[in-house]
């Protein structure tokens, strides 16, 4: 499905606007990756993709569909949402938390049928995580929790699905899962905006970059030309070194980001950073 | 200490682990206590010919028994006995609903401060007519209202909060708690200040099939809808921003759980007076058996909710020859117990 944005603008406060004219695309099988500083308005463009926050203005259409015609229950079949943090105070089992994916595809005054049981279980061995199915959610691991919510999102069978730093807090072996995950589903022709705080990760896995600095994108495309020194530091406010690596297993070099100052030659010595 | 815990989580997990025997008991405590409820009381009746006499009601065959012992059976415990039952699966339910949409263990069926509300009516009622009708409509009456209050005043903003409308619940309660005080002093103290203090400790002795009848609605078909719409429960305890990205309409769905408890606390609190700790507790003593899955914890909240109200009522019948308040054995039995629960941290939230 076609995800388009036109001219959005978003504010909490009248005085104070968070995402300032936001337009962009993202066609099938595509993934978008949003960078930008923390507090940059990421998080705030995906709710407003999420139909979970309301936009001041501009539109969002879903393969040439206005969202805000689009009823919450039907929105939330085409649109799958996977936030930043989840708070589940109950201690519920694996499976019911990945079954509540399926809240949109049934009435309120239904529970879920057998059919909902076997997505729900599909999903967790989609994820790799079928084996945790009966353990308590609060008991896992952050990594494990992260696995569980997005078969939650797989449940729910979305077109378009929104991913809120997905790999923040997680180990590099789960930071690989995930994205492995997430680029299986693009292609099996899901679209996928995600929005990451690693540059690298915008450069080895998306096909689309958007950086976004005061709630603008100051360049949208191509992952080779917009990920670039200049722009990096504008929207970190620190100096970044962009090194090619040459892959031990394959022929395209890898990108990787560092920023300046760990190039320095400075290094942790007796407690205090000193030059060597 | 430590091992004693454990002993008595294993033994929990044990019987969690045996589902059918589980679903077998909460079947069974209601239909049991209810029986129990029949069979107690100071006029001493025998059990077979309480039991002849009710089937002698159902069932077309005669039996002969003093007026006054059909009376008793008929008129003044059975409706009693159903009272409890409703009484407590209403609390225990709006109190399990409750702390699924407020995402908060700690909230109770009192929350928005309908017990305050509905306890303001009565009182008012009591000192200014002090006929049985009209303290039932004005306690039922004031129950929604404070609730009405809270809701309206949470809603300054685009939308509800939910930490708004806790404080603003917080607030109505202690508002109409100060009112009932103020009623209270003003009221003349050997006549009305006695059957105030009295309704507002709670008590089900003075139930009838008229009081039955009325509140019999609003309390029945909110447990019907919340029972219909349990599993939504689990999605709404996720929050306000996840339930929304899953396709629930957050703001219509509080509305119908808030109206539904509403109701039916109000129409609790009019039936018995302030029964607290019962919306509290059994929700924890239902997660304990079967878990936190509203899909099964709500028919058992109420199957434990009536067995619990009806097993104290009748204590309350026994412990002593005068009638203690019921309010008071609810807490006096519950506050120990949910203390116990906390101690043993099987009161289970993250």
């Amino acid at each position: 499905m076609r995800l388009e944005v036109r001219g959005l603008h978003f504010s909490y406060t009248p005085e104070r606007e968070v995402l300032k004219d936001i337009s962009f695309d993202v066609e099938r099988g595509d993934i978008f990756c949003v960078l930008g500083p923390n507090g940059c308005g990421k998080t705030t463009l995906l709710k407003c993709l999420g139909g979970i926050l309301k936009p001041n203005k501009g539109s969002i259409l879903l393969d040439g569909v206005e969202a805000s015609t689009i009823s919450r229950a039907e929105y939330a079949k085409l649109v799958g949402y996977v936030p930043q943090e989840h708070g589940l105070v109950f201690p519920y089992k694996t499976i019911d938390v990945v079954l509540m994916g399926r809240a949109p595809h049934l009435g309120i005054f239904s529970t879920p049928s057998e059919k909902d049981y076997r997505i729900a279980e599909e999903a967790l061995r989609e994820v790799g995580i079928y084996h945790l199915k009966d353990r308590p959610y609060v008991e896992l691991s952050g990594g494990e929790r992260q696995l569980v919510i997005i078969a939650r999102v797989l449940a729910q069978q979305p077109e378009i699905l929104l991913l809120d730093e997905p790999t923040s807090h997680l180990d590099i072996k789960n930071q690989m899962a995930i994205l492995r995950i997430v680029t299986k589903l693009a292609e099996q022709g899901m679209t996928i905006v995600m929005s990451t705080h690693f540059p690298r990760h915008a450069l080895l896995f998306s096909s689309k970059v958007g950086i976004m600095v005061g709630g603008r994108f100051i360049a949208i495309g191509n992952p080779e030309e917009v990920v670039t020194e200049e722009r990096l530091k504008k929207a970190y406010d620190i100096d970044i070194k962009i090194l090619t690596v040459k892959n031990p297993l394959g022929d395209r070099a890898i990108k990787v980001c560092i920023p300046v100052e760990a190039l320095s030659g400075r290094q942790l010595v007796g407690g205090a950073w000193s030059r060597v | 200490m430590v091992s004693r815990y454990q002993v008595l989580e294993d033994i929990l997990e044990e019987i969690r682990g045996r589902k059918s025997l589980v679903a077998t008991a909460l079947i069974l405590a209601p239909i049991l206590s209810f029986l129990l409820s029949l069979l107690v009381g100071r006029y001493q009746i025998s059990p077979q010919i309480v039991f002849s006499v009710l089937i002698s009601k159902i069932l077309p065959f005669h039996y002969d028994v003093p007026k006054q012992v059909e009376i008793v059976i008929i008129q003044v415990r059975l409706p009693r006995a159903i009272a409890a039952a409703l009484v407590g699966a209403a609390l225990a339910l709006s109190g399990t609903s409750f702390q699924g949409l407020f995402r908060n263990p700690l909230v109770s069926s009192q929350i928005l401060g309908v017990a305050s509300g509905a306890g303001f009516g009565a009182a008012l009622a009591l000192l200014l007519s002090g006929d049985p009708v009209i303290v039932q409509v004005s306690a039922f009456g004031f129950g929604i209202v404070a609730v009405a209050i809270s809701y309206a005043l949470s809603r300054t903003y685009r939308e509800t909060s939910l930490l708004t409308l806790v404080l603003a619940g917080i607030v109505v309660g202690a508002l109409f708690s100060a009112l009932i005080s103020l009623i209270k002093y003003v009221a003349d103290p050997y006549e009305k200040l006695p059957s105030i203090t009295f309704w507002l400790m709670g008590s089900l002795s003075a139930v009838s099939f008229r009081e039955l009848t009325w509140n019999f609605i609003p309390i029945v078909v909110p447990c019907i809808i919340l029972v219909l719409a349990r599993w939504r429960l689990n999605v709404l305890s996720l929050g306000e921003e996840e339930a929304k990205a899953l396709g629930i309409d957050v703001e219509r769905m509080r509305m119908l759980v808030i109206s539904c408890c509403t109701l039916m606390t109000a129409a609790a609190v009019s039936i018995a007076g302030m029964v607290g700790w019962v919306g509290l507790v059994i929700p924890h003593i239902g997660r304990m058996l079967v878990g936190p899955d509203h899909k099964v914890l709500v028919p058992a909240s109420i199957a434990i909710g009536a067995a619990y109200l009806l097993i104290v009522d009748s204590m309350v019948r026994i412990v002593s020859t005068f009638e203690m308040p019921l309010g008071v054995l609810t807490a006096i039995i519950g506050a120990p117990f949910f203390a116990y629960l906390l101690r043993k941290r099987t009161v289970s939230w993250r």
